[in-house]
């Protein structure tokens, strides 16, 4: 009988390579698991740093809040403690000047009339101060009512026209006829005005300013404009920035602090409303600000 | 203790809260190296038990410091740790394919740092 070995050979072969093939995988698949390890490896050691990191940034982030609370309370006590005497002096500056305490001579009367503009600089000084250290802490708090925005803004500008007749500059007013009411803090909104308009006295030689109130349907719409020495196209984004004041000082006679359009910002926001700036060096500037007629809307 | 650190490291402010952190923890013996260069013949001259590289060298990077010490001296000692400002996890599987014992950012407190310093030497 013959023994057939060819198939039995074959069949060896046939394990063998099944066999060498199947260490290949294995040595693939542990090459590939030792690869995964150490790319897991590379992901924990970085998410493990980045925990660490943002705990780090977050204390930063809570003692710089804390110096800065630190600072408020500061700029709120010091302003209290100058504003006490202030009214003291300014009371007898007032009575002085009405002849209450004496008579006085003309000369006199003079000194007493600067002493008293420079004692209410000083006093808007501070009361800007104390505002932008409440605003910014969160502890200004506004008092809402029903207010006809367009007769405000009119008393606004009728206390400006003195101001308009000595400077010789024409006041413009583009007022509805009708009240237009707005859910608002009356005090800060005059503010608004006030510092808009104030400023578009203090940075205009010639022409005139120019203020509208409109009505539109989710909103009043009000500007601020002039024919001043405006504000370049580099210094416009830094407007609202508190502090920042532009161009040569020297010629213009009110100086500020650079508060007023800072403190102007915070109020609109408060009021859930929007402000923004156009302006073209050496011909004019325009203020135009929206309020929502009740902000729960 | 009498373990010896060798730090490869070009920022002075790094080193000096690095070095304020190990003699701290009682790691006295503490060698500086400012590049590659200088890291490599340290390595050789005071056989540290563990070093500790920055990333970016001025003439080179911690990768190579840590490669080329593993060729000379083999896969065990001195331990090796890459450090880095800006952590990265590419950065980290380099660092590990290269022969790094760890990889670890740095923080105010050298928290990480000292973390794996201790569990090395
Ligand atoms: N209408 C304007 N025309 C030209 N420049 C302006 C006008 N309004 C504001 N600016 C520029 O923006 C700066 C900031 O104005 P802001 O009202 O905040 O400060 P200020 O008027 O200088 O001081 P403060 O209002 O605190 O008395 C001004 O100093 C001025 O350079
Ligand atoms: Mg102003």
């Amino acid at each position: 009988m013959e023994i057939k070995d060819g198939p039995g050979e074959d069949l060896v072969k046939e394990i063998e390579s099944l066999k060498s093939k199947c260490e290949k995988a294995q040595a693939e698949l542990k090459a590939t698991k030792e690869e995964l390890e150490v790319q897991a490896w590379g992901l924990n050691k970085t998410n493990e740093a980045i925990k660490v990191l943002y705990k780090e940034l977050e204390n930063k982030n809570r003692e710089l809040k804390k110096l800065d609370d630190m600072k408020n309370e500061f700029i709120n006590t010091v302003s209290h403690e100058l504003r006490t005497p202030l009214t003291t002096i300014r009371e007898v500056i007032a009575q002085f000047l009405e002849g209450i305490l004496g008579e006085t001579t003309s000369e006199q009367k003079e000194f007493l009339r600067i002493c008293l503009e420079d004692v209410d600089r000083l006093k808007r000084l501070i009361d800007d101060l104390l505002d932008t250290s409440k605003l910014e802490s969160g502890k200004f708090s506004l008092v809402m009512e029903w207010v006809d925005i367009a007769g405000l803004a009119k008393g606004v500008i009728d206390s400006f026209s003195p101001r308009a007749r000595v400077r010789n500059l024409e006041i413009k007013k583009d007022l509805p006829g009708i009240k237009l009411m707005a859910y608002a803090d009356r005090d800060t909104i005059v503010r608004v005005f006030t510092n808009l308009i104030a400023n578009a006295f203090k940075f205009t030689d010639t022409g005139h300013i120019e203020i509208s109130v409109a009505d539109k349907p989710e909103y009043i719409e009000c500007f601020v404009s002039d024919t001043g020495k405006g504000i370049s196209e580099e210094d416009l984004p830094k407007v609202f920035t508190k502090f920042q004041q532009f161009g040569r000082r020297e010629d213009v006679k009110e100086k500020g602090t650079g508060l007023g359009l800072s403190i102007v910002k915070n109020i609109i926001d408060l009021h859930k409303g929007k402000i923004w700036v156009e302006s073209k060096l050496n011909t004019g500037t325009k203020f135009t600000f929206i309020l929502p007629k009740s902000s729960q809307g | 203790m009498g373990k010896k650190i060798l730090i490869v490291e070009d920022n002075d402010d790094d080193l000096f809260i690095i070095k304020r952190y190990l003699s701290g923890a009682g790691y006295n013996e503490v060698v500086v190296a400012r590049d590659v260069k200088e890291g490599l013949d340290k390595a050789e001259q005071e056989k540290p038990d563990l070093v500790i590289s920055d990333t970016l060298l001025p003439d080179g990077n911690g990768f190579e410091v840590c490669q080329r010490v593993r060729q000379k001296h083999g896969a065990e000692n001195p331990k090796i740790i890459i450090m880095t400002g800006s952590i990265d996890a590419v950065d980290a599987v380099k660092a590990r394919k290269m022969g790094a014992d760890d990889y670890c950012a740095k923080t105010s407190d050298c928290g990480i740092i000292m973390d794996a310093v201790k569990k090395l030497i």
